[in-house]
């Protein structure tokens, strides 16, 4: 229920984002041109923008100016000094910038603060404000574009280096200023469309997603969400389950269904005990979990553990953690009655489980046999065994080593000396090579490596074919 | 079960659309603020609109001689360029030619544009040389103030074999001087009145050092020369004289040169008198004179005015060398008899 709700939101919210995204580009997009207006303030006929206005926006820039009735009016572009000069004395208004994007910020302006000593002739005259003049700026040499016209006028500037100031006149008595309209060609952006619509996509396909994966894990009976949690030991969380009787059941069912998939495990299958059940789960890991379907269909109350185990113990098989031999955190297998006591005894830990192994021929080239204390794991308990590991791993093993098996081999200190103890009487010393390599393959456990150790004179044996445990152990673990 | 999404949607829906309003807007730019080149000094015409100014001055003169009518020089024409014009005009209109008017080609070979903010401006021109091949003419255009067009202020013929100085570029202007400019060997001003001097007292001028040797001494001084040994004689016993000075009311005219130095444009006003006994007829020397003198009667006094034009190379404070005549011009503009 939550994920349908959560996929829809999802889905909803990548249409809208989507949506929002087009939208921005096309019913909101910008317009093509900026039109700013400024209205003229106070006495005067002139109209006055300071440098920079002109090309606030782009570098050509269209013009209109407006007086009311049929007056006379000029636009004329020049150097900023000029038209201040031009301007004089005379009151006009001064556009000094955009306000808006619409319209013109505008202010009184200031009488020229120098005006030129041609002028200055009248300089008592000066103080009190010059009257508009009326004069028809149009046809003055300073001037680098001008235009003039009736009622309305018109000129395109195209921006050049320079101070450029536009001066629009009203000419005639009583002339009233014009009112000026600057047009900018814009380059309009639509920088939300992308964004919005591949996020939209992204949103969609997500919830689509949340939508689907919760269809198809309807459809399969129900893998219990503790399985994420917690690896739980199986037959003790059900007790009922523990009876060998029923276990032996399990175990042939389950054997039979491997015995499609695994043509080299079918022969030994049925012969196994448990742990040799157990030991090929990691082996088929992910395949099982692939046929757990039919196999669940088939027995839907069994199904639940195996596949449970399997997928959560196949991690830490190919983490190639030496957790197995650690007698600790191996607790009793509950359905291997054997195991159970064996796995109790520290020392013996790692053989007791691949004692049986050396029978199952092929397989014993398969991930250690030990993995049948695997489902008895807690989360919390693989992840220490891998700080364990890691910890392990941090102990000096020589490059060449570490070169000849590809990864490195993990050998925890507690597992080294349980693989020492039984080896102590004959075997080199755990220092020397052959005693690194001796407790290598007694973490491995393959080739029968765990229960040799103990005999002094296979030792030297298993050194002489080191690389076909490493390939063995390396195909393992990359599976 | 189904019924709760659909409660809760339209308040994501809700939630989702206004985030990405609020992000829109958001970023809905302000209006950028005027960012203008920053101040430079530069030619305070474009090449083209000194090209434009010119042609309208050569337009405005061509119809004044076409049409003989002096008025219509002062839409372009001003100060001594406009009473030399003026007078040129009358003079052809009186003697039926126009021989005597100055021919001023409307072709450029070089403009110097000023690059000042004030004005008034100054901006210069040469022109190529005349149809009869005479020297180049050197054309002083003025801007009195902003609301004015250029009109041309006045002109000299450059003397033959005279080696200009370098002028910046017009695409970067040159600068106007005052006529007190302490940068230059003599100020502008003191430079037009020493040589003013220089040409009236010839060489017992105190400042004849400060200048070169030149044609125009040469021609005043000869014609002088001519005349007073035609006055001199017993039974004439007339006097000459000849007193040059810079105009009134006219500023001389100064731009920088490449070399720090300046050309200085002056108008000056010479001044003949000439007398001659009682019962003698003295007539003006020049045609133009004559012209000018029209129908009057001679008498026995006879006074030439001359509207000079002058331009002088002054070099920079601490040169070595002197001040130099670039180019003059020496029109009669009126005579008298009293």
């Amino acid at each position: 229920m939550l994920r349908k709700l959560l996929g829809t939101v999802l889905i909803v919210l990548g249409l809208v984002a989507a949506g929002l995204g087009v939208a921005s580009a096309t019913v909101w997009r910008q317009s093509d041109t900026v039109v700013a207006t400024a209205t003229p303030q106070g006495d005067g006929a002139l109209v006055v923008t300071d440098p920079g206005v002109l090309e606030l926006v782009d570098d050509s820039v269209t013009v209109r100016a407006t007086v009311p009735g049929d007056g006379k009016v000029t636009l004329a572009v020049g150097r900023d000094v000029d038209v201040a000069g031009w301007v004089g004395d005379e009151p006009y208004t001064r556009v000094t910038g955009l306000s808006d994007w619409e319209s013109l910020a505008v202010a009184a302006g200031e009488p020229s603060a120098s005006p030129s000593p041609a002028e200055g002739q009248d300089a008592g005259a000066a103080a009190e404000p010059a009257k508009p003049s009326g004069d028809d700026p149009a046809g003055n040499d300073m001037w680098v574009a001008q235009a003039s016209g009736d009622g309305t006028v018109t000129l395109r500037w195209g921006d050049q280096p320079g101070r450029w100031s536009l001066l629009a006149a009203g000419v005639g008595d009583g002339a009233q200023a014009p009112t000026v309209e600057l047009t900018w060609p814009r380059t309009v952006t639509t920088p939300w469309l992308w964004p919005g619509v591949i996020a939209g996509v992204v949103l969609v396909l997500a919830g689509l997603a949340v939508l689907l994966v919760r269809r198809r894990r309807r459809g399969t009976p129900a893998v219990p969400d503790q399985a994420d949690e917690v690896v739980p030991p199986s037959d003790g969380a059900q007790p009922g389950e523990a009876s060998p009787g029923r276990a032996e059941d399990r175990t042939a069912d389950r054997a039979a269904d491997r015995t499609e998939l695994l043509a080299a495990a079918a022969d030994q299958a049925p012969a196994i005990p448990d742990a040799a059940e157990q030991r090929s789960v990691p082996f088929v890991g992910r395949r099982s979990r692939r046929a757990s379907d039919p196999s669940t269909t088939a027995e839907p109350p069994t199904a639940t553990p195996s596949a449970t185990p399997s997928a959560s113990v196949w991690p830490a098989t190919t983490g190639a953690s030496p957790w197995p031999a650690r007698p600790g955190a191996a607790p009793p297998a509950g359905e291997g009655a054997q195991g159970d006591g064996t796995q109790g005894d520290a020392t013996a830990a790692p053989e007791t489980a691949a004692i049986e192994v050396p029978p199952v021929g092929a397989s014993a080239a398969e991930p250690p046999a030990t993995t049948g204390a695997t489902p008895r794991l807690t989360r919390r308990e693989l992840r220490a065994l891998e700080e364990e590991a890691r910890r392990g791993a941090a102990r000096p093993i020589t490059g060449r080593l570490r070169a000849l098996t590809g990864q490195i081999p993990v050998v925890g200190r507690g597992q080294q000396a349980a693989a020492d103890q039984p080896a102590a009487p004959g075997a080199a010393p755990a220092t020397t090579r052959a005693g690194r390599a001796a407790a290598w393959r007694a973490t491995w456990g393959f080739d029968g490596g765990a229960p040799r150790p103990a005999t002094p004179q296979d030792a030297p044996q298993d050194g002489d074919d080191p690389a076909a445990g490493t390939q063995d152990s390396t195909e393992g673990g990359s599976r | 079960m189904t019924a709760r999404p659909a409660r809760r949607t339209p308040a994501a829906v809700a939630a989702g659309a206004l985030t990405l309003a609020l992000a829109l807007t958001g970023c809905a730019a302000e209006p950028p603020a005027p960012n203008p080149d920053p101040s430079a000094s530069g030619p305070v015409l474009s090449e083209d609109q000194d090209t434009h100014v010119l042609g309208e001055v050569n337009a405005v003169l061509q119809a004044a001689s076409e049409s003989n009518d002096p008025t219509k020089l002062e839409a372009r024409l001003t100060g001594p360029a406009l009473a030399i014009r003026t007078s040129q005009l009358e003079v052809a209109k009186a003697r039926g030619n126009a021989d005597l008017v100055t021919d001023i080609p409307g072709e450029y070979q070089q403009l110097i544009v000023p690059t000042n903010d004030t004005w008034p401006r100054t901006s210069f021109a040469i022109t190529v040389q005349t149809e009869e091949l005479q020297t180049p003419r050197l054309l002083a255009l003025e801007q009195a103030s902003p609301r004015d067009p250029y009109r041309l202020w006045g002109w000299v013929q450059l003397a033959s074999g005279i080696t200009m100085p370098a002028f910046a570029d017009a695409e970067l202007g040159s600068e106007n001087l005052a006529a007190d400019d302490d940068s230059l060997l003599v100020s502008p001003q003191d430079a037009v009145n020493q040589y003013a001097d220089v040409l009236t007292t010839g060489s017992g001028s105190a400042f004849k050092d400060t200048f070169e040797d030149d044609a125009f001494r040469q021609l005043l001084g000869s014609f002088a020369q001519t005349q007073k040994e035609t006055l001199d004689q017993p039974n004439v016993d007339g006097t000459y004289t000849l007193e040059v000075t810079p105009t009134k009311d006219q500023p001389v005219k100064a731009v920088r040169t490449a070399d720090g130095g300046a050309m200085v444009m002056a108008a000056l006003t010479a001044t003949e008198t000439m007398t001659a006994v009682e019962g003698a007829t003295l007539t003006p020397p020049t045609r133009s004179g004559k012209a000018l003198l029209g129908d009057a009667e001679p008498t026995n006094k006879l006074v030439d005015g001359y509207s000079d034009m002058v331009a002088l190379y002054v070099p920079p404070k601490g040169a070595d060398a002197k001040v130099k005549l670039l180019g003059y011009s020496h029109i009669q503009t009126s005579v008298s008899t009293e």
